[in-house]
């Protein structure tokens, strides 16, 4: 599903290079639900965003469903966004002057699709994460944590190939936390979805399959759960 | 595949951004926009009452609507009698005149005071077929086809006693039954009773000074002649093919309408208007262009984030810049039809109580077709303007622009 080799990020601070990934290669598979963790300015995020096309590599290559996507122009990573990634974010990132449900549909109304279609799209993925009730709120009338469901039903809604997930409990209580880990899972488990998480919260551990650690821009370890087993086994150093 | 959800995005998004976005900036920008097409057509709309009225001016009381001069080199047209005849046979024309002038020097008597004129001679009763005069009487009595001992004049050239309330040189306070004497370039001098004095508003017209044509042709033998002759249509419209089919009737005299008499006077401050209105359209254009230029910028600035977000989930730029524009076309539409309503109830009433000019009342007459073209002329900056920014705040990366 996702192949990554050698994977290079270099930013330029004034005149003076920081290498912020430095040469990662990773393979995620459909129906994973994985972990990025490691300490602060280890490149967790800056891996996620050259996963989720927000950003370009500096070298390396990212294949996703065969597409080598590195190689994309601006327009066409742009409509692979639209058409097979989905994005929750850590600050929720929806649109204020949409209501709930309009901020949901707008990636299916970007598809093309018919409006009622998009409509009862957004409706249906509200209910699944909660909100079947308050379709018509604007944003700054929920709290936190329904705002990041909205986030999220607005990343299903066009039921993408792979869900990413910048720290999206960053700005949450432990309560708000559980509950949008929960609903990762079950759709994790439900629909079967890729989905590709950052988090700095050990805790948060116990719902993923998989756990990539990155320190210093490479991989420094990756761990996966046993088939049935709670605990996650070291598998690469 | 090319995605269908374009211009129809942007749509959804420019009608949601403007109906929940902040009413008091929309309202205030839409005020702007307005003001800045009543700036842009209101200077325009002051020169087309004063146009309209010098050219009423000119028709009424100066050239009707054609007239024909004695051709070059030639100081009359000679069988003047045969051509009013004729031109009076001729379909459209409702009116004709002859007239002579002549170079005099009229004195008032009581005072001593003078001023060099050139004194015009009409028959009355034709004159009232092309002219107004008649109806503009302020004192006194219009000529009468017999009248010799009779002088009609304006009420600029009569004058006041006290001087500094004179507009222009005058006879320093004639009225109606004074006696002015008038010297003739053949040296003959008469002395007149003021039989009547009239206002027409204008400067020029109402400095002149008439005598009928039994009385010229007395003084001067001007019998058959005329310097000009003056000939009234239907209507100022057709005063051009009025002058073809004078010209038909085979007049060979120099014929022009009121439109080429009037372009030499008038046109040189028609010209300095319309440099002025130009001047005034230009720096209204500006800023509009700068006003909405900032609204779009800080409504882009404010909004930087959502942009960033928005190309995140996969929206196209085109999109996105497409919804500013729609917003700016909005803001521009709403801002042109107020200013358009707002320009007609300043004409409304300045056209109840009427602006005071040198020539008289005006009334405000809105010129459509520049008004027109001061509406592209909005439109077009206001794209530009919208456009610029939108594309500047596009076109950066998405993880700066959602950083704000």
């Amino acid at each position: 599903m996702i192949e990554v080799t050698d994977l290079e990020k270099i930013y330029l601070l004034g005149k003076v290079e920081v290498a912020a990934l430095r040469g990662v290669s990773l393979n995620i598979q459909k129906g994973e639900f994985v972990g990025i963790m490691g300490p602060s300015g280890s490149g967790k995020s800056t891996l996620l965003h050259q996963l989720g096309l927000l950003d370009i590599p500096s070298g390396g290559h990212i294949r996703i469903d065969g597409t080598d996507v590195s190689q994309l122009d601006d327009e066409a990573r742009t409509r692979f966004r639209l058409m097979h990634l989905g994005y929750v974010f850590q600050d929720y990132a929806l649109v204020s002057e949409l209501t709930v449900m309009e901020n949901v549909a707008i990636p299916a109304i970007m598809q093309g699709k018919p409006l009622a279609e998009c409509y009862a799209a957004a409706t249906r993925v509200l209910e699944k994460v909660g909100l079947g009730k308050r379709l018509d709120h604007l944003v700054f009338e929920l709290s936190g944590g329904e705002q990041q469901r909205v986030s999220i039903a607005r990343a299903l809604v066009n039921t993408p190939s792979i869900v990413f997930a910048d720290e999206p409990c960053a700005n949450l209580d432990t309560e708000n936390s559980r509950t949008v880990l929960e609903l990762f899972r079950a759709v994790n488990r439900e629909l079967n979805q890729t989905i590709v998480m950052v988090s700095h919260e050990p805790w948060h551990m116990e719902y993923f399959d998989r756990i990539i650690f990155i320190r210093d821009g490479v991989m420094d370890e990756e761990r996966i759960r046993d088939e049935g087993k709670q605990d996650l086994v070291l598998v690469n150093v | 595949m090319r995605n269908s959800g374009g211009w129809g995005v942007s749509l959804y998004l420019a009608v949601r951004a403007i109906r929940r976005g902040n009413r008091g900036t929309l309202a205030l920008t839409i005020l702007i926009i307005a003001l800045v097409v009543v700036l842009m057509n209101f200077l325009a709309m002051i020169i087309g009452g004063v146009v309209t009225i010098y050219n009423q001016q000119m028709i009424d009381y100066q050239y009707g609507h054609v007239s024909i001069e004695p051709n070059e080199k030639e100081l009359f047209i000679y069988h003047a009698d045969t051509i009013v005849k004729n031109l009076r046979r001729v379909p459209g024309v409702t009116g004709v005149t002859a007239h002579v002038s002549t170079g005099t020097t009229i004195t008032n008597t009581k005072n001593g005071k003078f001023q060099t004129k050139a004194l015009t001679a009409f028959d009355p009763v034709d004159e009232q077929g092309v002219t107004r005069y008649q109806m503009k009487m302020m004192g006194g009595d219009y000529l009468s086809k017999g009248d010799t001992d009779q002088i009609l004049i304006g009420t600029l050239l009569a004058g006041n006693e006290d001087e500094s309330q004179d507009k222009m040189p005058s006879l320093g306070g004639v009225v109606v039954g004074d006696r002015i004497e008038v010297a003739y370039s053949n040296g003959v001098v008469k002395s007149y009773r003021v039989k009547g004095i009239y206002e027409t508003e204008g400067t020029l017209i109402d400095s002149a000074a008439f005598v009928t044509r039994t009385e010229m042709d007395s003084v001067m033998h001007t019998e058959g002649k005329a310097t000009e002759i003056l000939v009234r249509g239907t209507s100022a419209d057709t005063a051009g093919p009025l002058k073809y089919t004078i010209m038909d009737y085979g007049v060979k005299e120099k014929i022009k309408t009121w439109n080429e008499k009037g372009k030499g006077i008038l046109g040189d401050a028609i010209n300095s208007f319309s440099l002025l209105n130009n001047i005034m359209t230009f720096v209204s254009l500006v800023v509009a262009s700068v006003v909405v230029f900032i609204v779009t910028f800080i409504n882009i600035i404010n909004r930087k984030k959502q942009i960033g977000i928005l190309k995140a989930i996969g929206i196209r730029k085109r999109v996105i810049i497409g919804s500013y524009l729609l917003q700016v076309l909005f803001l521009c539409t709403c801002g042109i039809i107020t200013g358009v309503l707002i320009l007609n109830v300043i004409s409304t009433i300045l056209t109840v109580h009427q602006l005071r000019f040198p020539m008289g009342f005006i009334t405000p007459v809105i010129n459509y077709s520049s008004l027109a073209l001061s509406i592209v002329l909005l439109y077009a900056v206001s794209v530009i303007s919208g456009y610029i920014p939108a594309r500047q705040v596009v076109n950066e990366e998405i993880l700066d622009a959602m950083r704000g």
